[in-house]
């Protein structure tokens, strides 16, 4: 079961790399706040893989935090975003 | 390996997949709409499948199976309305190319609005949303 934990943290942590790229990257930043969305997404599975490796509840609040966490911080970005940010008139290439 | 674990096995494995082809998606496609609907999967699917699988591992504790539920539900309730408001933020700012769509309904809402055919009921109050300013009236 160690190896099958050790595989999916690998994926994830692959996963997670490849979207902080978008989010260094992302041209506007509504880019940025959908990539730090996703971010949240998979550090969430990332916290629950470890909560099976461990077998231990310890981390499950974390869980719960994190969910609510992520959704208020997008709200929040998007709201703030959407009143006129000069950086979101380019173009996405 | 007993049989939950291998059931677990596959739960997390394959929500790890889900979250790699995010990942994969974030960085290929070309604007927002496309890498939101390839960010969309470890949201929802990739999240649930992961916490199944943790849940298959917890499975005589009670309690932490409802904690997992919990988040569950709690993503299953908020991706849509955050992925709701990104992509009207990006269809209101522009960052999306507009004109490769088949069918742009809320374009045709705010064409709709701006010639007076959805007036507010007298209860609610006049101001226009704050988000929106070509629909601000004239005199603010």
């Amino acid at each position: 079961m160690d190896v099958v934990t050790d595989v999916a943290l690998g994926v994830l942590l692959v996963s997670a790399l490849l979207v902080v790229v978008r989010l260094v990257r992302g041209p506007t930043t509504l880019d940025r706040a959908a990539a730090a969305d996703v971010f949240v997404a998979i550090l969430l599975c990332g916290v629950a893989v470890l909560v099976a490796r461990r077998g231990s509840t310890v981390f499950v609040p974390v869980l719960l935090a994190l969910s609510l966490l992520g959704f208020a911080s997008s709200v929040a970005v998007v709201r703030f975003l959407s009143h006129g940010d000069p950086s979101n008139e380019r173009k996405a290439p | 390996m007993s049989v939950a674990d291998w059931i677990s096995a596959v739960f997390l494995l394959s929500g790890s997949l889900l979250a790699l082809a995010a990942g994969i998606g974030m960085l290929r496609f070309p604007d927002l709409w496309t890498r939101m609907h390839a960010g969309t999967k470890p949201q929802v699917l990739g999240l649930l499948l992961v916490l199944a699988g943790v849940a298959v591992q917890l499975a005589p504790d009670a309690g932490a199976v409802v904690a997992l539920l919990f988040v569950g539900l709690f993503q299953l309730v908020t991706a849509p309305v955050a992925s709701h408001l990104l992509a009207r933020a990006g269809h209101r700012s522009g960052v999306v190319p507009r004109d490769h769509l088949v069918q742009d309904d809320l374009r045709v809402f705010e064409l709709e609005c701006a010639a007076g055919e959805h007036p507010r009921p007298s209860g609610s109050p006049a101001s226009a949303p704050a988000d929106e300013p070509a629909a601000r009236p004239a005199e603010s």
